[in-house]
């Protein structure tokens, strides 16, 4: 157990390296010496010296690095060039909206795609599996931003069921909250349903032919038992670990999806820094998702061994 | 699984033994079961007809594929969906198990019939323990809960010999032998004391000496609680070890029936007197395993007659056409044999071929 965890973080720490890395150099690309850009309007000799030093930026390339490093650590990710305020903040402002949605579009995600998946197995070759299959295949396809749109001409402007965009704090009013997120999560949910429907499907079929589900009925189980207890404990882990990774990516920001519905998460944070050219924010975004990505990565494959008693044990 | 016959007894046999009036646990009769695939249908098993006896082993044997384990999932009710039942019967303590509904089928499996595999490594759940497998059976046909439920299961894995049974109760099938696992299934067919096992070739997967224990195991336990045992194989060593009576198999039919001491000496049907003569002899030097020439007919091609006429040397037009009843032809009446020119040896125009049997 231990050296497994061992072992898995063995391999995070080079794969969050190789992320900071890259974003550092990220700096490198910035037009310009920002020594210069950083002295102003004199370009005083000294005073670009003085920042130089101040910065660092004479020590050679892997030096800087370090130091850079040493900030991310101690929870210097710099400063936005657009609004002043630390990256850290900005990140950690955004984070619940963000975590909320993900949070949100997970249980539709969850709710739709494994029930969907069950019963498409288990109903195999039906009109049931033929419409979940068509409904998914729909899902799939179906790009974000249209279904998004889509929903708010539906929902909003034609039936004014729903605010169009725009994010409430649940702690301001958690109903008002809700409203704007329902759509949202619904677009963001429905496109990873049909994954894990898929993902369901294929597992639960293969899990209902296994020797040990026939064994279940010649115990004289009950269908729903054979079902819910033998074959799906077994079908589980390819769907949890599926699950915990498209988390991750919901965790990295809906990009198109937030611009959409004007929610300020991190998809519409990492668009209005690169349009701005604020790079100091871009890379904090980048470091931020890619780390979360990785543990994201790590959590899924420590419920993989946790729900395999071959490797538990 | 449809079920194309009519029945007209429904009673759910809820009598785990049967009575002293009648021994007979299991009566297959007129059995016929077909296939629904992508090529069309097929008739697999073509009238099946055998009983057993409480506290008997039959023997089913027969080579792969010829519809050993059908005969066995058709009793039970485990037929794949494709399957059809055409017709015959099965009871099970003279109670009608074909056309059964689902819910009286369910209630009888793993009380009154119980079932084990030939792949003890993955007839078990990987992902739960020795103990809530065993358990769950437990509970499902007896009022035995919580602690007295898990007694009974440790009780169980002790009766099948399985050592530290509490600690086994606890792990996981991966963490047991081939043999352990095989031990385990039967524990947990026999929990609730079945009148009746089905075990479809329980060793076949296994060491040769784990097989030996198997087997003694399931001799023993049988002796101990009079429960009747369909033993279904393809080794003839096998049924010479533990089987009372012995029924042979071909493409879906019984070709011959009897004790196992009457079809061992003198067996009737040439596919029966091809097996034996193909199983490697003690006596011999060199070990003779003449096989018999010739492979089965595929559903599709089936002869109308009898369908071992396509390999056998005294084949003929009559056999090829008429399908040969079973019937006794000797003293014995419990020996049957469906073949025309039964026994081999007083047929007249057999004897050119009979050299090639030899
Ligand atoms: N679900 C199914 N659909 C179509 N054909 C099937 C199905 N199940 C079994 N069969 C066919 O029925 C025939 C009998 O199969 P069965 O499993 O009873 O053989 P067996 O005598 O048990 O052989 P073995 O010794 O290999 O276990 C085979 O030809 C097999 O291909
Ligand atoms: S009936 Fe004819 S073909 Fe069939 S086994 Fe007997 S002799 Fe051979
Ligand atoms: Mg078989």
């Amino acid at each position: 157990m231990f050296a497994f965890i061992f072992r898995r973080v063995l391999i995070a720490v080079p794969t969050l390296l190789l992320i900071s890395l890259m974003v550092f150099s990220l700096q490198l690309l910035l037009p310009g010496d920002p020594a210069l850009a950083l002295a102003g309007e004199e370009r005083d000799p000294a005073v670009i010296e003085a920042i130089r030093e101040q910065y660092h930026l004479n020590d050679p390339m892997i030096v800087q690095y370090g130091h850079w490093l040493a900030g991310v650590f101690t929870g210097d990710w710099g400063i936005s060039l657009r609004n002043q305020m630390a990256v850290t903040d900005l990140l950690l402002s955004k984070l619940p909206v963000t975590l909320e949605l993900a949070i949100l579009a997970m249980l539709v995600a969850l709710a739709i795609g494994v029930t969907a998946g069950l019963v498409s197995a288990v109903k195999k070759g039906t009109r049931w599996d033929f419409g979940a299959n068509v409904i998914a295949l729909s899902g799939i396809s179906i790009p974000n931003f249209w279904l998004g749109i889509m929903l708010i001409l539906l929902v909003s402007v034609r039936w004014g069921l729903l605010p169009a965009s725009g994010y409430t704090s649940p702690l301001e009013s958690v109903s008002r909250n809700l409203e704007m997120m329902v759509m949202p999560a619904l677009v963001l949910g429905t496109a990873i349903a049909a994954i894990m429907m898929r993902h369901t499907r294929s597992a639960m079929i293969q899990a209902m032919q296994a020797d040990y589900v026939r064994t279940a009925r010649a115990k004289g189980l009950s269908e729903r038992v054979v079902i819910l207890k033998h074959a799906f404990r077994n079908a589980l882990v390819p769907v949890v670990t599926m699950g915990t990774l498209q988390f991750g990516e919901l965790l990295s920001g809906a990009v198109l999806t937030e611009q959409v519905f004007t929610i300020p998460g991190f998809g519409k944070l990492i668009v209005d820094a690169v349009f701005n050219r604020d790079y100091a924010v871009v890379q904090g975004v980048v470091l931020f998702t890619g780390t979360v990505f990785i543990v994201m990565n790590f959590i899924a494959d420590l419920l993989y061994f946790l729900l395999n008693p071959r490797l538990r044990t | 699984m449809t079920i194309i016959l009519a029945q007209h007894d429904q009673a759910p046999a809820r009598t785990k033994r049967s009575d002293a009036m009648n021994d007979n646990v299991l009566t297959v009769e007129g059995l016929k079961v077909g296939f629904r695939t992508d090529k069309g249908r097929f008739s697999i098993l073509d009238g099946v007809d055998f009983t057993l006896r409480r506290g008997r082993t039959l023997c089913l044997v027969g080579e792969s594929g010829c519809g050993k384990s059908v005969t066995a999932l058709s009793i039970m009710g485990l037929l794949a969906e494709n399957a059809e039942i055409l017709g015959g019967s099965a009871r099970l303590n003279q109670h009608e198990l074909i056309g059964l509904d689902r819910h009286a089928l369910r209630r009888l499996r793993g009380d009154a019939m119980a079932m084990i595999f030939q792949e003890p490594m993955t007839s078990l759940n990987p992902a739960f323990t020795i103990g809530n497998q065993l358990i769950e059976g437990i509970r499902q046909h007896s009022d035995l809960e919580g602690a007295a439920a898990r007694e009974h299961a440790i009780e169980m894995l002790k009766r099948v010999r399985i050592p530290a049974a509490e600690q086994r109760m606890g792990e996981y099938p991966h963490q047991l032998s081939g043999g352990m696992r095989q031990r385990v299934m039967i524990a947990m067919a026999l929990a609730n004391d079945p009148g009746l096992l089905i075990a479809d070739e329980p060793t076949t997967a296994l060491d040769v000496t784990i097989q030996a224990q198997i087997l003694q195991l399931i001799r023993r336990l049988q002796h101990d609680s009079g429960t009747a045992v369909l033993m279904i194989t393809h080794d003839l060593g096998v049924v010479a070890e533990v089987g009372d009576d012995v029924a042979v198999m071909y493409a879906g039919r019984i070709v011959e029936r009897g004790s196992v001491t009457a079809l061992f000496d003198d067996p009737l049907h040439p596919y029966t007197i091809g097996l034996l003569s193909s199983i490697p002899r003690l006596d011999d030097t060199l070990t003779r395993l003449s096989t018999i020439p010739g492979s089965v007919p595929t559903p599709a091609e089936m002869p109308r007659g009898c369908r071992f006429s396509t390999r056998c040397p005294f084949a003929d037009q009559h056999c090829r056409e008429e399908v040969p009843p079973l019937a006794a032809v000797g003293n014995d009446k419990e020996h049957v044999v469906a073949c025309w020119k039964a026994p081999i040896e007083h047929c007249e125009e057999c004897s050119e071929s009979r050299e090639v049997m030899a």
